[in-house]
């Protein structure tokens, strides 16, 4: 895991030309997708003594489910209004298949999944989307607050096509032109999901790079090939991050470390009473009435307090006098990255046990914890917790109460409270 | 998501509320009520061989999972009662007494926030979405899930934001939660559950012989039927907000960019977390006219815990 999910090495000059490289740059389960020949998943399914193959698909399962990361819990202070511009690179290194089926179909569901996720999780935040083909960049989706607008770009036929060689500087300066007008309390940052190993450029990519660390813009890039030299320059001097995509779920988890918001780290970053909107929702109308946002006749909507137009979905910005419509619940929502919970340690089999099944889901804990970590296949990585296939048992620091891991997963990424402390 | 099909099977979610303070003053009992739930229970279980159940109860102090049970109770056999039916309803009105006997004994306050007519629902909303995280990731078909509140105890407000969790983390995972409130005003928190996840918010009838009725017509039907069922609606839900400097009610408003503080007029520095804002409002001047709305007859629904939110 040494290369796809940290920067591979702190020294930059440092250029490894040995093609095979050392044995730890290769990644616990094979490496890059690039770099392997055949999938050949049944070689990994050995039948166990009784000739039966569950024990073994169980602890396969129990692996793929054990990537609990751990998470940043400190209260600090984190851009909750975002404005991202996400650059998909349409050229034609975009067609090799070593993401399945293709790198740009692989891109593209993603960015699916991402825009979804990412709406979800900054609901008064906004996107714009970038392709960049022919040494052209060209946009998409302008900034908007409603994910429908990018996904539905995203699906647009014509939007697809690759073509000619990617041009990094014609986007990055498409995107900081978008960002310019995002008022200075928001984020500006960009996500880069890149194929290419080289990029077309009209100029000197490093004035680009002084005019994006002035505008206060954060790069972060995913890239499916390999570390290309300036593309993590860029990343770095703007305070992103720049990661190698190993395979599809390793490139699933790397763009969506974006989905958080960062932490603020400039000074310069002001803050500002923003002016929004809290519509009604009309819905005794006795005849259809058009929504100004798309144009579709229907019975319930929201009456923008300003203009008294209606829209559909909420939260949006009114698109006839651009105030950002919003309800209350959608404020509350984006709360718990502001008071993040904290991780649950793993208790070891020597602790107390405080409770007699999981305080989550009332699962009953598997008999010996420790016949059932050896017990499993001893492939767990290391450093990571230890427990292998057993169901571990994860403790809240604050209330002290136990969970299996299912739950603690649950309860991090999905329901961002601790049943205990609440 | 894909379309529910008639087949597939459900899980319900029952959540229990005993607190014995709240229900003291309602004059529907406790009794009477669980009855009437039991036979809603057995109702569900018999439409469907697969239909899986959860029930939850919640006081003030605990929130505890009656079924299924951790340790296998013995009960006595009845050849005249079908079997699974049997062990749900002993399982739950054995528990149930058993909670409100043992709230009394407890002495001591471990939840300082939460007062007396209150009960913890958050906790108890979370664990039903841990108890159906596990059930729907443990079965390779399809399950569609809801949750059934039925709800006698006051908002707390300490709970808003970890309400607010649950109930979008509800929404994500297609989870309708429908919610029976027996006694007392409008459950502010709970209608918006119902509003935001689809499910029902029901009132019932003071005299709580209708509470049956009214369950049996709205919440029996699954996610299937729900689709060609018109459900009863509600009267409009107020999303609006209120400002936390003079609790009015605002429909434009200003919002601390920090930690998302809403105001009804401009100020210098947000009273919430200390940030000193810049002034950079171009557009004020229109919306001032109109910004800040007489405080309405109708209490928003939104955020009326919001204005007690401390950020520490």
């Amino acid at each position: 895991m040494a290369k796809g999910n940290k920067e591979p090495a702190d020294d930059e000059d440092y250029i490894d030309i040995d093609d095979t490289g050392p044995g730890d740059l290769k990644g616990a389960d094979g490496g890059y997708a690039w770099e392997e020949e055949y999938k050949r998943s049944w070689d990994v399914i050995q039948e166990d003594a009784s000739g039966s193959i569950q024990s073994i698909v169980l602890g396969i399962n129990d692996q793929l489910r054990h990537k609990r990361r751990v998470r940043d819990t400190e209260a600090i202070q984190r851009g909750i209004i975002r404005h991202v511009v996400l650059i998909i690179d349409q050229s034609e290194n975009m067609n090799l298949r070593d993401l399945m089926p293709t790198r740009i179909q692989a891109t593209l569901t993603m960015a699916n999944a991402f825009i979804g996720e990412y709406f979800d999780q900054n609901p008064i935040s906004q996107l714009s989307i970038i392709a960049t083909k022919d040494g052209l960049a060209e946009k998409l989706t302008d900034l908007s607050g409603n994910p429908m607008d990018h996904l539905g770009a995203l699906k647009d036929k014509a939007n697809k096509d690759l073509a000619g060689e990617p041009s990094l500087q014609n986007a990055l300066e498409l995107a900081m032109h978008t960002l310019k007008r995002a008022p200075t309390h928001g984020s500006r940052e960009v996500v880069c999901v890149i194929g290419s190993l080289t990029t077309c450029d009209p100029g000197d990519i490093a004035q680009t790079l002084e005019a994006l660390k002035t505008a206060q813009v954060r790069v972060s890039m995913v890239h499916l090939a390999a570390e290309v030299h300036v593309f993590k320059r860029i990343c770095k001097e703007t305070g992103g991050v720049f990661y190698v995509a190993q395979n599809e779920d390793n490139m699933k988890d790397l763009l969506f470390e974006n989905v958080p918001p960062p932490p603020i780290v400039s000074a310069k970053a002001t803050s500002d009473m923003i002016q929004m909107g809290f519509p009604i929702k009309a819905n005794n109308a006795e005849v259809p009435t058009p929504c100004v946002c798309h144009h579709e006749l229907g019975f319930v909507g929201y009456i923008c307090p300003r203009c008294k137009s209606k829209v559909c979905t909420l939260p949006t910005d009114c698109d006839v006098c651009g105030l950002p419509l919003v309800s209350a619940p959608h404020l509350a929502r984006s709360y718990h990255h502001l008071f993040p919970e904290e991780n649950f340690k793993e208790v070891v089999s020597g602790d107390m046990a405080v409770d007699s099944t999981c305080f989550g889901c009332g699962a009953v804990w598997a008999e010996p914890l420790v016949a059932a970590a050896a017990a499993a296949p001893d492939t767990s990585e290391p450093g990571g917790g230890g427990g292998g296939g057993g169901p571990g048992k994860y403790r809240c620091p604050r209330c002290k109460h136990d969970y299996c891991l299912e739950c603690d997963i649950f309860i991090h990424e999905t329901l961002h409270n601790c049943p205990g402390c609440v | 998501m894909s379309e529910p099909l008639e087949s597939d099977p459900s899980l319900l979610v029952v959540v229990l509320d005993v607190n014995a303070s709240a229900w003291s003053k309602s004059p529907l009992t406790v009794g009477n009520a669980l009855q009437q739930m039991v036979i809603f229970i057995n109702a569900y279980l018999a439409l469907k061989p697969e239909n899986n159940l959860v029930v939850l109860a919640a006081n003030k102090r605990e929130c505890k999972c009656l079924y299924p049970a951790d340790r296998t109770t013995t009960i006595e056999r009845d050849i005249r009662v079908y079997e699974q039916f049997r062990v749900v309803d002993a399982t739950v009105l054995s528990g149930v007494q058993s909670m409100l006997s043992g709230a009394e004994a407890m002495v001591g306050d471990p939840n300082l926030g939460i007062e007396e007519g209150q009960t913890l629902m958050s906790r108890a909303l979370s664990r039903a979405l841990c108890h159906i995280h596990r059930v729907v990731e443990g079965t390779k078909s399809k399950v569609w899930s809801r949750m059934l509140v039925l709800s006698a105890a006051d908002d707390a407000p300490r709970e808003y934001i970890s309400l607010m969790n649950t109930i979008f983390a509800a929404q994500r995972m297609g989870v309708l939660i429908d919610i029976c409130k027996v006694f007392g005003g409008d459950s502010v928190f709970l209608q918006q559950a119902a509003e935001i996840t689809g499910g029902n918010y029901l009132k019932v009838d003071t005299n709580g012989e209708s509470m049956l009725q009214t369950l049996m017509f709205t919440c029996l039907a699954d996610h299937y039927t729900r689709e060609v069922l018109v459900a009863p609606t509600n009267e409009t839900i107020d999303f609006r907000a209120t400002c936390f400097c003079h609790k009015r009610v605002v429909d434009i408003g200003y919002v601390c960019s920090v930690c998302l503080s809403i105001f009804c007029e401009l100020a210098p520095v947000c009273s919430t977390c200390q940030t000193k804002f810049s002034f950079r409002i171009a557009r004020s001047e229109s919306a001032q006219s109109n910004g800040v709305l007489k405080q309405s007859p109708k209490p928003a629904a939104a955020t009326v815990a919001m204005s007690s939110l401390t950020l520490s």
